[in-house]
Protein backbone atom coordinates (compact mmCIF):
# COMPACT_ATOMS: atom_id res chain seq x y z
CA UNK A 1 0.00 0.00 0.00
CA UNK A 2 2.95 2.30 1.12
CA UNK A 3 4.96 1.49 -2.39
CA UNK A 4 1.36 2.46 -4.35
CA UNK A 5 0.99 5.98 -2.33
CA UNK A 6 4.70 6.20 -3.26
CA UNK A 7 4.42 5.53 -6.69
CA UNK A 8 0.89 7.77 -6.93
CA UNK A 9 3.12 10.70 -5.88
CA UNK A 10 5.69 10.41 -7.74
CA UNK A 11 3.29 10.33 -10.73
CA UNK A 12 1.53 13.94 -9.69
CA UNK A 13 4.40 15.36 -11.68
CA UNK A 14 3.72 13.74 -14.72
CA UNK A 15 -0.01 14.38 -14.44
CA UNK A 16 0.40 17.94 -14.22
CA UNK A 17 2.93 18.84 -16.75
CA UNK A 18 0.26 16.63 -19.10
CA UNK A 19 -2.85 18.31 -18.07
CA UNK A 20 -0.85 21.34 -18.29
CA UNK A 21 0.44 20.53 -21.46
CA UNK A 22 -3.23 20.45 -22.53
CA UNK A 23 -4.74 23.00 -21.87
CA UNK A 24 -1.72 24.78 -23.25
CA UNK A 25 -2.10 23.03 -26.46
CA UNK A 26 -5.90 23.77 -26.72
CA UNK A 27 -5.57 27.85 -26.10
CA UNK A 28 -3.01 27.98 -28.71
CA UNK A 29 -5.15 25.82 -31.08
CA UNK A 30 -8.22 28.41 -30.02
CA UNK A 31 -5.78 31.32 -30.48
CA UNK A 32 -4.63 30.10 -34.31
CA UNK A 33 -8.37 29.37 -35.35
CA UNK A 34 -9.37 33.35 -34.44
CA UNK A 35 -6.68 34.67 -35.67
CA UNK A 36 -7.52 32.48 -38.63
CA UNK A 37 -11.00 33.55 -39.23
CA UNK A 38 -10.49 36.79 -38.34
CA UNK A 39 -8.02 37.15 -41.15
CA UNK A 40 -10.54 35.44 -43.62
CA UNK A 41 -12.94 37.99 -42.16
CA UNK A 42 -10.80 41.09 -42.92
CA UNK A 43 -10.73 39.61 -46.42
CA UNK A 44 -14.55 39.79 -46.48
CA UNK A 45 -15.30 43.02 -45.53
CA UNK A 46 -12.32 44.10 -47.70
CA UNK A 47 -14.54 42.92 -50.72
CA UNK A 48 -17.49 44.51 -48.80
CA UNK A 49 -16.01 47.92 -48.70
CA UNK A 50 -15.15 47.61 -52.44
CA UNK A 51 -18.36 46.48 -53.66
CA UNK A 52 -19.65 49.20 -51.26
CA UNK A 53 -17.52 51.92 -53.35
CA UNK A 54 -18.33 50.73 -56.78
CA UNK A 55 -22.17 51.09 -56.00
CA UNK A 56 -21.37 54.65 -54.54
CA UNK A 57 -19.20 55.46 -58.16
CA UNK A 58 -22.20 53.60 -59.80
CA UNK A 59 -24.91 55.34 -58.78
CA UNK A 60 -22.87 59.08 -58.66
CA UNK A 61 -21.62 58.55 -62.32
CA UNK A 62 -23.05 61.11 -64.78
CA UNK A 63 -23.55 58.13 -67.09
CA UNK A 64 -24.38 54.64 -67.07
CA UNK A 65 -21.63 52.48 -66.93
CA UNK A 66 -22.39 48.85 -67.95
CA UNK A 67 -19.07 47.31 -67.12
CA UNK A 68 -19.58 48.49 -63.57
CA UNK A 69 -22.88 47.35 -63.46
CA UNK A 70 -21.37 43.71 -64.71
CA UNK A 71 -18.56 43.95 -62.16
CA UNK A 72 -20.64 44.94 -59.00
CA UNK A 73 -22.99 42.15 -59.90
CA UNK A 74 -19.70 39.17 -60.37
CA UNK A 75 -18.48 41.02 -56.97
CA UNK A 76 -22.06 39.58 -54.77
CA UNK A 77 -22.09 36.85 -55.99
CA UNK A 78 -18.38 36.10 -55.20
CA UNK A 79 -19.04 37.62 -52.09
CA UNK A 80 -21.89 35.16 -51.28
CA UNK A 81 -19.65 32.31 -52.46
CA UNK A 82 -16.81 34.17 -50.22
CA UNK A 83 -19.52 34.00 -47.08
CA UNK A 84 -20.26 29.85 -48.13
CA UNK A 85 -16.52 29.29 -47.57
CA UNK A 86 -15.56 30.47 -44.22
CA UNK A 87 -16.31 27.91 -41.86
CA UNK A 88 -17.19 29.71 -39.22
CA UNK A 89 -19.71 31.68 -40.18
CA UNK A 90 -23.51 30.13 -40.85
CA UNK A 91 -24.65 31.65 -44.48
CA UNK A 92 -28.18 31.14 -44.12
CA UNK A 93 -28.67 32.87 -41.30
CA UNK A 94 -26.82 35.90 -43.70
CA UNK A 95 -29.06 35.33 -46.47
CA UNK A 96 -31.55 38.42 -44.83
CA UNK A 97 -28.33 40.78 -45.00
CA UNK A 98 -27.15 39.51 -48.57
CA UNK A 99 -30.87 40.09 -50.11
CA UNK A 100 -30.58 44.07 -48.83
CA UNK A 101 -27.24 44.84 -49.93
CA UNK A 102 -28.26 43.37 -53.68
CA UNK A 103 -31.74 44.80 -53.55
CA UNK A 104 -30.41 48.07 -51.59
CA UNK A 105 -27.30 48.54 -54.93
CA UNK A 106 -29.35 46.93 -57.70
CA UNK A 107 -33.01 47.06 -57.75
CA UNK A 108 -33.74 51.02 -58.45
CA UNK A 109 -31.88 52.91 -60.67
CA UNK A 110 -29.33 50.41 -61.59
CA UNK A 111 -30.71 49.61 -65.41
CA UNK A 112 -29.69 52.00 -68.47
CA UNK A 113 -33.78 53.12 -69.22
CA UNK A 114 -34.29 54.83 -65.58
CA UNK A 115 -30.50 55.11 -64.45
CA UNK A 116 -30.36 59.03 -63.27
CA UNK A 117 -27.11 60.87 -61.58
CA UNK A 118 -27.61 60.38 -57.87
CA UNK A 119 -26.30 62.77 -55.26
CA UNK A 120 -23.29 61.54 -52.91
CA UNK A 121 -26.08 61.78 -50.26
CA UNK A 122 -29.19 60.40 -51.80
CA UNK A 123 -31.39 57.82 -50.53
CA UNK A 124 -29.90 54.84 -52.60
CA UNK A 125 -25.78 55.42 -51.19
CA UNK A 126 -27.63 55.83 -47.98
CA UNK A 127 -29.30 52.29 -47.74
CA UNK A 128 -25.79 50.68 -49.47
CA UNK A 129 -24.05 52.33 -46.55
CA UNK A 130 -26.62 51.24 -44.55
CA UNK A 131 -26.84 47.12 -46.02
CA UNK A 132 -23.23 47.17 -46.04
CA UNK A 133 -23.22 47.70 -42.23
CA UNK A 134 -25.59 45.66 -41.43
CA UNK A 135 -23.68 42.78 -43.34
CA UNK A 136 -20.89 43.39 -41.53
CA UNK A 137 -22.42 43.57 -38.14
CA UNK A 138 -24.11 40.41 -38.63
CA UNK A 139 -20.95 38.67 -39.68
CA UNK A 140 -19.35 40.18 -36.67
CA UNK A 141 -22.04 38.61 -34.45
CA UNK A 142 -21.35 35.19 -35.65
CA UNK A 143 -17.46 35.76 -35.06
CA UNK A 144 -18.21 37.13 -31.62
CA UNK A 145 -20.45 33.78 -30.79
CA UNK A 146 -17.75 31.67 -31.89
CA UNK A 147 -15.01 33.66 -30.27
CA UNK A 148 -16.20 36.03 -27.55
CA UNK A 149 -13.75 38.19 -26.26
CA UNK A 150 -13.81 36.98 -22.42
CA UNK A 151 -12.33 34.01 -21.58
CA UNK A 152 -11.71 31.40 -22.32
CA UNK A 153 -11.80 33.74 -26.00
CA UNK A 154 -13.91 30.38 -27.69
CA UNK A 155 -16.68 28.60 -27.18
CA UNK A 156 -15.55 24.69 -25.77
CA UNK A 157 -18.54 22.97 -27.55
CA UNK A 158 -17.67 24.44 -30.88
CA UNK A 159 -14.19 24.18 -30.71
CA UNK A 160 -14.13 20.14 -29.99
CA UNK A 161 -16.92 19.84 -33.09
CA UNK A 162 -13.92 21.87 -35.69
CA UNK A 163 -11.64 19.53 -34.26
CA UNK A 164 -13.49 16.38 -34.93
CA UNK A 165 -14.32 17.41 -38.29
CA UNK B 1 -41.35 19.02 -66.50
CA UNK B 2 -39.45 21.02 -67.77
CA UNK B 3 -35.56 22.96 -66.48
CA UNK B 4 -34.74 26.15 -67.51
CA UNK B 5 -30.61 26.45 -67.32
CA UNK B 6 -30.28 30.39 -67.59
CA UNK B 7 -26.83 30.53 -67.85
CA UNK B 8 -27.05 28.05 -71.08
CA UNK B 9 -30.56 28.64 -72.28
CA UNK B 10 -30.42 32.10 -71.29
CA UNK B 11 -27.41 33.83 -71.26
CA UNK B 12 -24.23 33.60 -68.36
CA UNK B 13 -25.04 37.35 -68.42
CA UNK B 14 -28.50 38.33 -67.27
CA UNK B 15 -28.77 41.52 -66.78
CA UNK B 16 -31.71 44.82 -66.77
CA UNK B 17 -35.17 45.11 -65.97
CA UNK B 18 -36.86 45.62 -69.69
CA UNK B 19 -36.10 44.86 -73.14
CA UNK B 20 -34.53 48.46 -73.72
CA UNK B 21 -32.09 47.82 -70.51
CA UNK B 22 -30.41 44.89 -73.03
CA UNK B 23 -31.00 41.35 -74.60
CA UNK B 24 -30.91 40.02 -71.73
CA UNK B 25 -33.15 41.28 -69.68
CA UNK B 26 -35.86 40.50 -66.84
CA UNK B 27 -38.92 40.81 -68.83
CA UNK B 28 -37.06 39.24 -72.15
CA UNK B 29 -36.59 36.21 -69.82
CA UNK B 30 -39.99 35.99 -68.34
CA UNK B 31 -41.60 36.37 -72.20
CA UNK B 32 -39.28 34.18 -73.78
CA UNK B 33 -38.82 31.10 -71.51
CA UNK B 34 -40.87 31.41 -68.01
CA UNK B 35 -44.15 32.18 -69.27
CA UNK B 36 -44.39 29.65 -71.87
CA UNK B 37 -43.15 26.93 -69.40
CA UNK B 38 -45.26 27.72 -66.75
CA UNK B 39 -48.36 27.87 -69.14
CA UNK B 40 -47.42 24.05 -70.51
CA UNK B 41 -45.67 22.50 -67.60
CA UNK B 42 -46.65 21.43 -63.84
CA UNK B 43 -43.51 21.93 -62.76
CA UNK B 44 -40.67 24.17 -63.67
CA UNK B 45 -37.18 24.20 -62.36
CA UNK B 46 -34.88 27.36 -62.64
CA UNK B 47 -31.73 26.76 -62.31
CA UNK B 48 -29.95 29.56 -61.70
CA UNK B 49 -26.69 28.40 -61.06
CA UNK B 50 -23.59 29.38 -63.96
CA UNK B 51 -24.65 33.14 -64.50
CA UNK B 52 -22.00 35.77 -64.02
CA UNK B 53 -24.54 37.23 -60.82
CA UNK B 54 -28.10 38.83 -61.10
CA UNK B 55 -29.63 42.56 -60.01
CA UNK B 56 -32.49 42.76 -58.50
CA UNK B 57 -33.87 44.61 -60.82
CA UNK B 58 -33.87 41.41 -63.14
CA UNK B 59 -35.18 39.10 -60.79
CA UNK B 60 -37.95 41.66 -59.61
CA UNK B 61 -39.38 41.94 -63.23
CA UNK B 62 -38.41 37.98 -64.18
CA UNK B 63 -40.80 36.40 -61.29
CA UNK B 64 -42.69 39.58 -59.57
CA UNK B 65 -43.60 40.45 -63.30
CA UNK B 66 -45.57 37.11 -63.44
CA UNK B 67 -47.59 37.72 -60.85
CA UNK B 68 -48.49 41.45 -62.57
CA UNK B 69 -49.08 39.68 -65.82
CA UNK B 70 -51.76 38.01 -63.92
CA UNK B 71 -50.61 34.61 -62.79
CA UNK B 72 -51.82 33.61 -59.38
CA UNK B 73 -49.07 33.42 -56.43
CA UNK B 74 -50.26 29.81 -55.38
CA UNK B 75 -50.05 28.73 -58.49
CA UNK B 76 -46.40 30.33 -59.63
CA UNK B 77 -45.51 28.89 -56.01
CA UNK B 78 -46.39 25.42 -56.96
CA UNK B 79 -44.83 25.15 -60.32
CA UNK B 80 -42.03 26.86 -59.90
CA UNK B 81 -39.09 25.61 -58.53
CA UNK B 82 -35.85 27.22 -58.30
CA UNK B 83 -32.34 26.31 -57.83
CA UNK B 84 -29.02 28.21 -56.69
CA UNK B 85 -26.25 27.67 -55.01
CA UNK B 86 -26.23 31.09 -53.95
CA UNK B 87 -29.68 30.51 -50.87
CA UNK B 88 -30.12 34.42 -51.17
CA UNK B 89 -31.53 34.35 -54.80
CA UNK B 90 -33.98 32.09 -53.61
CA UNK B 91 -34.98 34.22 -51.41
CA UNK B 92 -35.39 37.54 -53.63
CA UNK B 93 -37.52 35.35 -55.49
CA UNK B 94 -39.97 34.64 -52.93
CA UNK B 95 -39.75 38.03 -51.25
CA UNK B 96 -40.91 39.33 -55.15
CA UNK B 97 -43.74 36.80 -55.86
CA UNK B 98 -44.96 37.32 -52.17
CA UNK B 99 -44.77 41.29 -52.31
CA UNK B 100 -45.80 41.70 -56.54
CA UNK B 101 -49.54 42.72 -56.88
CA UNK B 102 -51.62 42.17 -60.04
CA UNK B 103 -51.47 45.06 -62.92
Amino acid sequence: MAELLSSLGSSIPWIVAIVGWGFTHLFSEARERRKEARTQLDKLYDQLYAIEKLAQDFHCAKEYSEGKAGEILAKLQVLERTISRIPILKADDLVRALVHLRRSITLSNFDRSTFAQQPHECDIVQDVFSASQDMEDAVEGQYQARFPSKPPYFRIGKLRITWQS
Amino acid sequence: MITIRIAKDFSRYPAGRYVVDGPYSGEHFRTKLLVPAIQAQDKVVVDMDGARGYGSSFLEEAFGGLVRLGFVKEVIKRKLEIHATNASLKQEIDDYINSAQPA
